[in-house]
């Protein structure tokens, strides 16, 4: 009984958290970073006990060994775990050396959960080792024990969304130049992410958070901080076992339809807080969120796939009303830019239906600001997705496969935010100048859309532009549109025989 | 089961490593696939074994496309590379324990079924060493051990006998032939062509991604050695033997080396059997009248020309 309920448990586990635990355990390199971990938190904390003066006079000692533990936790797991547990991942995905579990039937979403299952063990297990030590800070004064543990919360909720994000980064099919450029973004971000993490540990151990505990000034913010980092790791999940999965498969129905959910979600929610609150700003934060995801769609809408498979095309459902709502979150290019349109115009459409229906809303105000981030960033994102398509397509069409065509258009983004700008400082204005002076220059640059004096005009030159865009594009669009259909079976071919009797 | 490559295409770039090629074997088959180096054939493989996805055409194992269901094609195909990738910190009972899991095996039998592979691949006794500790010999036969824990009916071997000792290389070829017993159909990649045709019911022959030739080794023998080679041996008179056989039709070229003629027969088995007729007709005495088979080596190096990308 004992042997098959254990046999069953044993069962369920996930075969990359037992091979990723098992390497753990028996190679010396965890082990050697856990055990320089604690001589390094040991020191840290010896050095500080016998250079401080008179700890009866230091009402901080607490607080300031706490963030000394701290820093060097977080430099450990928020460098180190994310950067070793994507560098593996991606040089198991290497073009050149593909690891045979990719070819095992093996599940993508078991891979990218055991991963980061695994590594979140592994930051657990550093957590534990280290909390002893953290813990004994209380003693010193100036921190209080709830706050240690919130702020080890907040470390571990960090470190999670940054495991998968580097699991992220890990799983985007790319070569290894561009491989090697979006790790060295990673780590800029991870260290962006260090920081930020250390600033909020100190500051809320500054302000306190045992007195807050029981009051809705912690609680608010704390639920959105978890919101926010369960939708960020449920969009990076999603994402990474989506491009784990065979091109042939429908990769994009699963990410579509959680970013839907989740917009739905999020908007829900937010009108009920804004309604309770009398404050518009979570309505607002919603909105702003959901403009740069679908503008963000836009650029990978592009870089997906022009023609679809027979694994997908057999799924397409004959009737025409549920084909029409399939098209949207099924894989393909101009389904893509269709479902990221949609959802850009429900977004606006949504904030407006609600503000213009809720008296309280209307009266609290504060989101003209808000709705032009929301038009204007999709708008220029449809304008220069669809002009790096235009240009992959027509100028390096013999050099460049569609799933580059993202890579295009954050060049032609970046090109457009300071080419015209240089080209103004240099040649007319010549000094840095305040924005609203030089705005004539910005007009390609969506992040300019906050000018008051140009708001128009650039809202205006972005939508003329993704009109062009789309008109030159209409071809790639309608043609995708028109095969949208499901299809007979194969047509089959022969292929020479090697006829013989066994061996 | 029918394992069909349909038009394949694979493009790295400007360089065409695979280049439309089409054949098709059956169960129990042993198939050769034979090219000279940079020809494609471990691209191929690749594509077969869905570690690669073809720029054009497809492979069906058993109906089941690779490019589009590489889910089901999995589970038919087991795929021995040419070197055991490697994997730190892990013995081989760990290794073969992890694939078993990665296929869904569960519970007891998962034992049983690693107990089965590492007996009929002779790992017993090197179950706890770790994998980077193992000779070249050794990491071949965990390799295949990995191929054959789901037991697909299909089994790709990219040179399985590279590096191998003798010994272990005559292990490896009864290995095949008890594998092709069992019934699966087995591509295999070797540039050891004389030890390939002793296993080999056919070959497939490619060069710089083309295909050259398919077919049984028969098959192979007719189209690309279209003169047979007989070697004759007489109790007497080979000098006078060897005139008359320059003279005789069909008979293009004879030699002799001691006391055995070599003549290369331009026709079927009946214009060697009208020759012997007419030998001992004319009052012959032949002791041993042997067709000298041409070998896969002979077929390579007249198909091929050893050109590269």
């Amino acid at each position: 009984m004992r042997e098959g309920l254990l046999g069953r448990l044993d069962d369920s586990v996930n075969p990359i958290v037992v091979k990723e635990l098992r390497q753990a355990v028996q190679g010396k390199f965890v082990a050697s970073v856990l055990i320089l971990l604690l001589v390094i938190q040991l020191i840290a904390l010896g050095l500080f006990l016998i250079s401080g003066d008179d700890f009866s006079n230091r009402l901080t000692a607490g607080r300031d060994a706490f963030m000394i533990l701290q820093t060097i936790l977080l430099a450990v797991c928020l460098l180190f775990v994310p950067a070793y547990t994507g560098a593996r991942l991606a040089f198991e995905r290497s073009d050149a050396n593909v690891d045979l579990l990719f070819i095992t039937t093996i599940k993508p979403v078991a891979i990218v959960g055991g991963k980061v299952f695994s590594s979140l063990t592994i930051t657990v297990l550093i957590f534990s080792a280290c909390m002893p030590f953290m813990v004994f800070t209380y003693w010193l004064r100036g921190i209080d024990l709830p706050s240690i543990f919130v702020v080890l919360g907040l470390a571990f909720l960090e470190v999670a969304v940054y495991l998968h994000l580097a699991t992220f980064v890990a799983c985007v099919p790319s070569g290894r130049v561009l491989k090697i450029l979006l790790a060295f973004v990673t780590l800029i971000i991870l260290f962006w992410g260090f920081v930020g993490t250390v600033g909020t540990s100190y500051s809320l151990l500054t302000t306190g958070v045992g007195s807050r505990l029981y009051s809705w000034t912690f609680w608010g913010p704390a639920t959105a901080v978890l919101i926010n980092a369960a939708v960020t790791i449920g969009l990076l999940f999603f994402t990474s076992v989506a491009m784990l999965k065979p091109v042939s498969a429908n990769r994009a129905l699963p990410v579509r339809a959680f970013i839907s959910a989740m917009w739905l979600g999020g908007l829900l929610f937010s009108a009920i807080v804004s309604s309770v609150e009398r404050d518009n700003t979570a309505l607002g934060v919603w909105g702003i969120v959901s403009a740069v995801v679908f503008s963000g769609a836009f650029f990978v809408a592009v870089s997906e796939r022009e023609s679809l498979g027979l694994r997908v095309t057999r799924r397409i459902p004959r009737n025409p009303g549920l084909r029409a709502i399939a098209f949207l979150f099924f894989s393909g290019g101009a389904s893509g830019v269709a479902w990221a349109a949609l959802m850009s115009v429900l977004t606006v459409a949504a904030l407006s239906a609600l503000l213009m229906t809720s008296s309280g809303m209307r009266e609290v105000g504060g989101l003209r600001e808000v709705r032009v981030w929301m038009i204007g960033l999709p708008l220029y994102a449809l304008a220069y997705s669809l002009s790096a398509l235009l240009v992959r397509r027509h100028l390096l069409r013999r050099w460049m496969g569609p799933k580059y065509t993202w890579g295009v258009g954050l060049i032609m983004l970046a090109g457009g935010c300071v080419v015209p700008f240089l080209i103004g400082y240099l040649a007319f204005f010549g000094n840095w100048s305040k924005t609203e002076e030089i705005g004539a220059w910005l007009i390609f640059n969506p992040f300019a859309l906050g000018v008051e004096s140009f708001k128009t005009t650039y809202l205006t030159i972005a939508g003329g532009w993704a009109l062009i865009a789309l008109a030159v594009n209409f071809g790639w669009l309608i043609t995708q549109v028109k095969s949208f259909r499901p299809v007979g079976p194969r047509p089959d071919t022969a292929a020479p025989e090697i006829e013989s009797a066994a061996v | 089961m029918r394992i069909e490559v349909r038009n394949l295409k694979k493009y790295f770039g400007k360089t065409r490593a695979v280049d439309d090629i089409s054949f098709s074997f059956a169960a129990g088959q042993v198939v050769g696939f034979v090219g000279p180096n940079g020809a494609g054939k471990t691209t191929t493989m690749r594509v077969l074994a869905t570690l690669e996805e073809p720029t054009e055409g497809d492979a069906m194992l058993d109906g089941v496309s690779v490019v589009e269901e590489p889910e089901q094609a999995r589970r038919l195909v087991g795929y021995m590379p040419d070197s055991l990738p490697t994997h730190r910190d892990m013995s081989v009972s760990d290794y073969l324990d992890f694939f078993a899991r990665a296929y869904g095996i569960r519970g007891a039998r998962r034992r049983q079924v690693i107990d089965s592979i590492e007996e009929f691949t002779n790992l017993g006794g090197i179950r706890e060493k770790t994998l980077h500790a193992l000779s070249k010999g050794m990491k071949q036969r965990v390799s295949l051990a990995r191929a054959l824990l789901h037991d697909p009916p299909v089994l790709i071997m990219d040179e399985p006998a590279a590096g191998l000792d003798p010994r272990a290389r005559v292990e490896l070829r009864e290995l095949v032939r008890a594998l092709a017993a069992q019934g699966k159909a087995v591509l295999i990649s070797s540039h050891i062509l004389a030890e390939l045709a002793e296993i080999c019911s056919g070959a497939v022959i490619i060069e710089q991604g083309k295909l050259l030739m398919a077919g049984t080794m028969n098959e192979l023998l007719t189209h690309s050695v279209p003169k047979r080679r007989v070697l004759i041996r007489a109790t007497d008179r080979c000098d006078e033997l060897l005139k008359e056989l320059l003279q005789m039709p069909y008979v293009e070229e004879a030699l002799q080396t001691g006391d055995e003629i070599a003549a290369d027969i331009n026709g079927s088995e009946e214009v060697c059997a009208d020759v012997l007729a007419g030998l001992i007709a004319r009052g012959f005495r032949i002791v041993e009248f042997k067709h000298q088979r041409a070998g896969l080596e002979d077929i390579f190096m007249r198909v091929t020309t050893g050109e590269v990308q």
